[in-house]
């Protein structure tokens, strides 16, 4: 599998979008952010690049540069997030230091601007997650959600 | 009155753990320990499942070490398929092993470690960490990210998939290298070889600006342990298990996987999670020994490719025999790197990185595997017991950061009794004992995976060895 390039999927025109879900799809609904890319990935949107990952990791800094636009898809447990919410990231908000191998999308952020010098206007869907136990299936709480979540994505990414 | 003091949690290693300092009647430090407070639990959960599914679990351990867990659990699957895996798939398998030890050194010096050596142990907290670093050396922060990218690339292409890739199984892989795949890891060759180069003689500069951290990170005499191929050449993915002592004497060599159990014994502490594996003949707690990239160029006999020989030259200078301190960690790393971007760069000359013989086909025919092999941070063990049918019955895992326990505790008290003469700690010296830590770049994901109980107990002990306090 070719790793991710920067700029594919881009017809040149119009902000460039990359949609970032990650979580561990073996742990049922905490993988419910990898069905929501899969389903945008479907619908071929122009300009939109989706990604999935296990977790966020320090280089995805470098990928994250070239676009204009980014969105991060993530599970929440549905006690803290009862619906879909997409929330705008701040450039200058709070970021944790980085442990071995777990960043958070702002710390992302922070790193492709500090680094980079690149702003990409951000946001973070969170999708409400019942069941983290092992297991490949969501559970319909979540799939209600990443149906929402998809709505969320393409609302953002075409408005 | 005794005193404790407590690092919770420790930062910048990979996952969760705490440090205990106990301090005598005279406010010296009487001794140390490193803890590991989480638990995971894969040995036990394993049990039950299909052997061929072992590699796909098993890299769930960790999103650092994955493809060492599952490059070590194919060849646990091998031993009991009793193959010979085809020539190219143990070439590939070599090729995804090279590009873990090049990201996650990347990650360990760059990202992690970085902060520390290159603005200081006493630079500002509020500073010292990525942010800090890239604000003070974007370039060489940006270069430390494109070349863990450049690992993480090769681990994607052979795989499909930077963390977590299904691709080794018992027998072989699942597919080759593709002719764009090796295209591209070739293109980007030259720039992560640049940037290893340049941060060597970075770093050497820097040993001067270090002398007394290298005296007192972790150096001490103990066994070194690694794999090492037929002549003694530095191995990362077969060979035979040998040891060193401190003054670079060849103890015991020769050894195949499938006797690890002949020389480590595995001993358990009541206070962390993290097993304390020793070297047999010399006992509990006297058989400590030290594994990694330290260990790794301590115990071989040379590196095998040119520019590595050279740097490991460089490098035995620094010690009697072996190296001994621990805070030449860093460098062993940074040469690894340099070992691992050079062999990187033969096998995409191989045509067997192309090749459709990869896989060999077999059943059940040994109820029993040991795969061993170098993770970055050290050799890695899977042991397997399986029934006629496959299923796993018995698990044991045995792994790097669980195996330099014994040294990293000891590195813990080294430093505190340098540092600690009374109760005031200035921060300089809490972020030594860390960074004495980072050194070893714990992995405690991986170290933690044994199922046991902790006893959730926590107990303050005076000098007369009575119990102040106890809570749990």
């Amino acid at each position: 599998m070719m790793p991710e390039k920067d700029g594919m999927g881009s017809t040149g025109s119009g902000p460039r979008w990359l949609v970032i879900g990650y979580g561990n799809d073996l742990r049922s609904d905490d993988g419910v952010a990898h069905e929501v890319v899969r389903r945008v990935e479907n619908l071929r949107l122009a300009d939109v690049v989706c990604r999935s990952y296990h977790q966020l990791t320090p280089e995805l800094a470098d990928l994250i540069k070239d676009f204009s636009r980014v969105v991060f898809v993530d599970a929440m447990d549905a006690s803290r997030c009862d619906v879909v919410r997409a929330t705008r990231l701040e450039w200058e908000g709070p970021w944790e230091p980085c442990g071995a191998h777990v960043s958070s999308p702002q710390y992302l952020m922070r790193l492709a601007s500090e680094l980079y010098h690149a702003r990409p206007e951000a946001w973070m869907i969170t999708v409400p997650a019942l069941n983290f136990d092992f297991g490949l299936a969501l559970t319909p709480t979540a799939l209600e959600g990443c149906a929402h979540a998809v709505e969320k994505v393409v609302d953002l990414c075409q408005g | 009155m005794a005193q404790r003091i407590v690092i919770d949690p420790v930062t910048r290693i990979e996952g969760h753990a705490k440090i205990t300092i106990h301090l005598d009647d005279e406010g010296n430090v009487s001794d140390a320990r490193f803890h590991v407070t989480e638990f995971r639990g894969f040995e036990r959960f394993c049990e039950g499942r299909p052997l061929w599914e072992m590699a796909a679990i098993t890299a769930r351990v960790c999103g650092i070490c994955p493809v060492s867990h599952l490059l070590t659990s194919a060849k646990a699957g091998d031993a009991i398929l009793a193959v010979s895996i085809p020539p190219a798939a143990d070439k590939l398998r070599r090729l995804m092993n090279l590009g873990q030890f090049i990201q996650s050194h990347a990650l360990s010096f760059f990202h992690l470690s970085s902060p520390d050596l290159l603005l200081g142990f006493d630079a500002p907290p509020e500073t010292r960490n990525v942010l800090g670093l890239i604000a003070a050396e974007p370039d060489l922060a940006r270069a430390g990210i494109r070349l863990r990218q450049f690992g993480q690339e090769i681990i994607q292409w052979l795989g499909g998939a930077k963390i977590h890739p299904a691709w080794a199984v018992p027998g072989g892989v699942r597919s080759a290298l593709t002719e764009e795949g090796r295209a591209s890891i070739a293109n980007r060759l030259p720039e992560a070889r640049t940037v290893i180069l340049e941060t060597l003689v970075r770093f050497k500069k820097l040993l001067k600006k270090f002398k007394r951290e290298a005296q007192i990170f972790g150096n001490f005499p103990t066994l070194f342990m690694a794999l090492v191929g037929p002549d003694g050449e530095w191995e990362h993915h077969g060979g035979t298990l040998r040891f060193v002592d401190s003054a670079g004497n060849i103890i015991d060599d020769h050894i195949e996987a499938a006797n690890y159990k002949e020389v480590i014994g595995e001993a358990v502490e009541p206070t962390s999670y993290l097993k304390s594996p020793y070297y047999r003949p010399f006992g509990y707690p006297d058989g400590i020994y030290r594994v990694g990239p330290l260990a790794r160029l301590n115990v071989c006999t040379r590196i095998g490719t040119p520019l590595a020989d050279l740097e490991l030259t460089t490098f035995r200078d620094l010690g009697d025999g072996a190296v001994t301190s621990s805070f030449m960690y860093h460098y062993a790393r940074l040469i690894e790197i340099l070992a691992a971007i050079e062999r990187v760069e033969r096998y995409l000359d191989d045509p067997d990185m192309l090749s459709d013989h990869l896989r060999a086909d077999a059943g059940i025919n040994k109820l029993e595997g040991v795969g061993v092999s170098e993770a970055p941070r050290g050799t890695l063990f899977h042991h397997y017991r399986v029934d006629e049918n496959g299923q796993v019955q018995k698990v044991n895992l045995i792994i790097a950061t669980g195996q330099n326990n014994l040294a990293m505790s000891r590195t813990v008290a080294q430093i505190a009794k340098h540092y600690v003469h009374g109760p005031t700690i200035p921060e300089g010296m809490l972020n030594r004992i860390e960074a004495g830590i980072r050194a070893f770049d714990p992995c405690l994901s991986c170290a933690t995976h044994a199922a046991g109980r902790l006893p959730l107990l926590v107990e303050l002990v005076d000098a007369r060895g009575e119990v102040l306090d106890r809570k749990g």
